[in-house]
């Protein structure tokens, strides 16, 4: 054994325990991980956290003289109930009619791959893709007076006279099922790819007929799934603002559109800072919910 | 899962798919013939065609000038996104449990938030600090808002990507940053541009946020859209705007497509390329597999069967010899929480040897792996590569070559890229890397394949580069993790071959992990067995089997017959019958007789007084060998017998007496 002299000063150490010590390249990574991570950290915080703190703090009578709940008594009036009520169950109408209608559609793209597969997620695409208010501005289109649905059910002497579509509540119902649909596809499509084939076959190989399968082992294996793209559905229908505005024409309003009447119209800062506080923690809410139910990866993981 | 469905119903079920398909697209596709309608009726199909709308577009200035204040906005916003999003997406992927977890909810929080929310929160902030209706704001909140969106995409990318990748990149001498830039990033190209696209079509779409921080005078296309879209009036130039926009989505989905159709065509090429050469298909193709086949070669394998491995120098400048260095393992410890994953660890391996470290799964090889490796640090002890000691040296200052049990080849490089890359990490000159890389892949006779794409390789091709690499930059030693684990039997047998004579040829020390004890009789100078953290023995291969030091060695290599006993006067004591010792003197105290099945002999002419019965159980004919399991008094015994012309299989059921010759068995303490 040669004792030279650096390597008699390394067994010096020897006998200390350094138990969990980190190698040079573990220290490294670390230092990686955390620079990465400090520009976006900062941007966060100055650009989402420091608005909404601000937020917080005008809610509770910030610019006034003295801190108040004004904002929040404002917010007991029965029309902010109202619209509240009436926000929570247009979202909650549309993720149900979403997932309804999103599931036999995820379960054919995944298990008959091929050119239907190919095309529904080029479509997905492309429908994620495409501006919002274009898809709008579409439906509008579509479900006008004179547009194409009523002058099909005129021309088949459905109806006589045109009926009202949009600018009332089944067109908001009708738009927003058709903008949340691909977040519901693309956020389920991976739990139902991940489910391995060989359940299905040992299932049916056990003497199960086809629906017993799939109703006791297809579809509770699918229900995270159904979960993880309700809960995000639920959240971006409940803050959404474009398609109640363009397509309810003022007959559906959300408590969204009135947090902006608020601001513009009656020029309460403080009752709109607290109607936001309320929409926030209903959000977060959702958000904490989502996290315990299926992690926070599952949503939007297109690829798979 | 389409088993599921008898057919009228699977029929069904693609009709309703069809069927929404159709939905979901149709409205956006139904807005590109109107807009080519004459007139401002908004019907379906047309009556006369016509480009008014667009020229619409250009003849009124406003659309033009919010177009471009939107475009601004969104390019700004994009490149914030990325900025952000990028960098965020790649640390979440490295942060681990519980705090991962909580900043990736942070990161994705604003996704769930409504934007009403943010854009309030921001008009109250920016109009106190006199930031309303300027472009950076705006941008800046965007891009906090689509972060999610841009996030998402990539952590998926990222999680489907083989870790090992990282690693090899750091054991092929390219630091952590070098890292990122060369491997990370590349492979995340496509989700990048994914989400680019997404954050750019957000932005330019996006109004809630533009209602409280644009304006009149600061005018965004789509505040000027939602404008035309009131009740009073619907302006036809908005299905001009969606059309356009269509456009620019379908032009990046060809573009990505026609990017991947021009990728594959070279490849292709390159194969074609490659198969022109005889030698090149025997490798790749035949060689692979057969070569382990005893049945005489046909006539045109011949020539590149004769030498698997090339010893003849290709590239005179280059050394067809390298300089492996010892390794000293000198009482390595590692632990993870209270448990030692590596315990005491003294091992030295001399230069140009070839040890292999068996163990079974989560006997600590892999950790031990790790640490010569450099990705973990010893708790204890030190590490020596000939005379420095790099316990704490980070992997790419180690300059040993690794070679992964998932081969982690670069997936977005070709064949010659991958060999070159710890020669450009250590900016080696490009004619020199060129020779080098040629020699390198000359010794694995993949000389041909150099701009094959490793998607393209079978799994023994990038094996044989995986190989490559790892001696192309000369390394001081080798290091392999399994490497030969997912290859099938045959193909497993040659490269064992063609591994240990490449070993030979270089003299390059080599480090070579594997649970399989076959892998390490064939291919190793000596073994070291590892059990629970420690070295149980180091051994030839050999030796091991003839004196193994204790009763997990004796039975983790081969078969064997342990007896169990106290060691008195001469003779094992087992349940009160008296075993003969092998020659030499053994201390008294507890003791295990270890008598290999081979050495067991039936019914032997000469058989001592202290042979015993045993019930035959199981008779197996294993080839060149019988292998006969007995029932005994010391519990069930194995025995194999060499056949030859005149051996008769015992019947099952049947007794026979069973011995040995005591020179044969072998004492150990435990």
């Amino acid at each position: 054994m040669d004792a030279s002299a650096s390597f008699d000063a390394g067994a010096a150490r020897v006998g200390k325990p350094a138990r969990g010590s980190a190698s040079p390249w573990e220290r490294q990574n670390r230092i990686l991980t955390t620079s990465l991570l400090a520009l976006p950290v900062v941007a966060m915080v100055v650009l989402f956290i420091a608005p909404l703190l601000v937020l917080l703090w005008i809610s509770f009578g910030g610019w006034s003289d003295h801190y108040n709940l004004d904002g929040y008594a404002g917010l007991a009036a029965p029309v902010y109930r109202r619209l509240l009520l009436f926000t929570l169950q247009l979202a909650f109408t549309v993720t149900i009619a979403c997932a309804i209608l999103a599931y036999p559609v995820t379960y054919l793209m995944v298990c008959f791959k091929g050119r239907f597969a190919r095309l529904m997620m080029l479509g997905l695409f492309i429908s994620l893709w495409m501006s919002l208010l274009a898809r709008t501005f579409a439906w509008i289109v579509i479900l006008q007076r004179n547009g194409i649905i009523n002058t099909m059910l005129m021309a088949t002497g459905i109806t006589s006279e045109p009926v009202p579509l949009v600018y009332n509540e089944i067109g908001v119902y009708i738009g927003m099922i058709h903008i949340m649909l691909p977040f519901m596809i693309v956020t389920l499509a991976p739990t139902m790819a991940a489910i391995d084939t060989a359940y299905i076959k040992a299932g049916l190989s056990l003497g199960a007929r086809p629906f017993q399968v799939f109703r006791q082992v297809f579809l509770p294996l699918s229900m995270p799934g159904v979960v993880a793209g309700s809960i995000l559905v639920f959240a971006l229908s409940f803050g959404v603002y474009v398609t109640p505005a363009i397509l309810g024409g003022g007959r559906a309003p959300t408590i969204v559109l009135a947090v902006k009447d608020q601001i513009q119209k009656i020029g309460d800062l403080q009752l709109a800072a607290a109607t936001s506080m309320v929409l926030l923690v209903i959000c977060l809410g959702i958000l904490f919910l989502y996290n315990k139910v299926s992690g926070v990866d599952n949503i939007l993981s297109r690829e798979k | 899962m389409e088993y599921l469905l008898t057919r009228p119903w699977a029929q069904l079920l693609k009709g309703y798919g069809w069927l929404m398909l159709l939905l979901i697209n149709l409205p956006i596709l139904i807005l590109i013939p109107i807009s080519f309608g004459a007139g401002q009726s908004m019907i379906f199909p047309p009556q006369q065609w016509s480009l008014e709308w667009y020229h619409e577009l250009i003849d009124d200035r406003g659309w033009g000038r919010t177009a471009s204040l939107s475009l601004r906005i969104a390019v700004l916003a994009t490149l914030f996104a990325l900025l952000i999003g990028v960098p965020a997406a790649i640390g979440i992927s490295r942060l681990k449990g519980r705090l991962g977890n909580a900043v990736k909810m942070f990161f994705v929080a604003p996704m769930i938030v409504p934007l009403i929310v943010i854009g309030v929160g921001f008009y109250l902030v920016l109009a106190q600090l006199g930031l309303l209706q300027k472009i950076p704001p705006i941008a800046a909140v965007h891009a906090v808002v689509v972060l999610p969106f841009v996030i998402m995409p990539i952590l998926a990318r990222l999680s489907r990507s083989d870790p090992a990748l990282e690693r090899a990149s750091a054991s092929l001498g390219a630091a952590p940053w070098r890292t990122l830039v060369t491997v990370t990033l590349p492979l995340l190209l496509p989700a990048v541009g994914a989400a680019a696209l997404f954050a750019f079509m957000f932005s330019f779409d996006e109004v809630v946020i533009a209602q409280f921080l644009a304006g009149p005078r600061f005018e965004t296309l789509p505040r000027k859209m939602e404008g035309g879209m009131t009740q009073d009036g619907l302006n036809k130039a908005i299905t001009a705007i969606a059309s356009l926009q269509f456009a620019v989505v379908a032009l990046y989905l060809a573009a990505t497509r026609l990017i991947g159709a021009v990728r594959g065509r070279m490849a292709l090429r390159a194969r074609i390329h490659a198969r022109r050469s005889l030698s090149a298909a025997a490798v790749g193709d035949v060689m692979d597999v057969e070569a382990a086949a005893p049945a005489p070669a046909p006539a045109a394998r011949v020539l590149p069967l004769s030498s698997p491995i090339r010893t003849e120098r290709s590239t005179p400048a280059m050394e067809t010899t390298q300089h492996g260095y010892g390794i000293r393992f000198d009482r390595l410890t590692k632990y993870y929480g209270d448990k030692a994953a590596v315990e005491d660890v003294k091992l030295h391996v001399q230069p140009g040897e070839f040890v292999t470290i068996l163990g079974p799964s989560g006997s600590g090889k892999t950790t031990l792996l790790m640490l010569i490796a450099g990705f973990v640090a010893p708790d204890h002890g030190h590490l020596m590569l000939g005379d420095r000691d790099i316990s704490h040296v980070p992997p790419y200052q180690r300059d040993i070559g690794v070679v992964f049990q998932s081969y982690a080849l670069f997936p977005h490089m070709n064949v010659a890229k991958n060999v070159a890359y710890p020669l450009r990490a250590r900016g080696v000159s490009r004619a020199e890397q060129e020779r080098q890389v040629k020699w390198a892949l000359s010794r694995v006779q993949m000389e041909d394949y150099a701009d094959r794409l490793v998607t393209q390789l079978s799994g023994g091709q990038q094996q044989r580069i995986a190989l490559a690499r790892a001696i192309s930059f000369n390394p001081r030693a080798l290091l392999m993790d399994e490497p030969l684990a997912a290859l099938d039997r045959n193909l497993r047998a040659s490269m064992q071959t063609e591994i240990r004579s490449l070993q030979r040829s270089l003299g390059q020390t080599v480090i070579f992990v594997t649970h399989d004890q076959e892998e390490a009789l064939n291919m190793s100078d000596r073994v070291a067995v590892m059990n629970k953290g420690r070295l149980q023995q180091v051994a030839t291969p050999r030796d091991l089997y003839r004196a193994p030091a204790n009763s997990f060695v004796a039975e983790f290599f081969g078969e064997s017959n342990l007896f169990r006993g106290e060691v008195d006067s001469g003779a094992l004591i087992v349940d009160g019958r008296r075993l003969p010792l092998p020659a030499g003197d053994a201390r008294n105290g507890p003791a295990v007789l270890c008598i290999r099945p081979e050495v067991m002999r039936l019914d032997a002419a000469d058989a001592p007084a202290w042979a015993f019965d045993g019930l035959v159980t199981d008779v197996r004919f294993l080839g060149s060998t019988l292998r006969i399991a007995f029932d005994t008094a010391f519990g069930p015994i194995i025995t194999t017998q060499t056949i030859d012309g005149t051996t008769v299989a015992p019947e099952p059921g049947s007794r026979h007496n069973l011995s040995w010759d005591a020179r044969m068995s072998h004492l150990m303490t435990s």
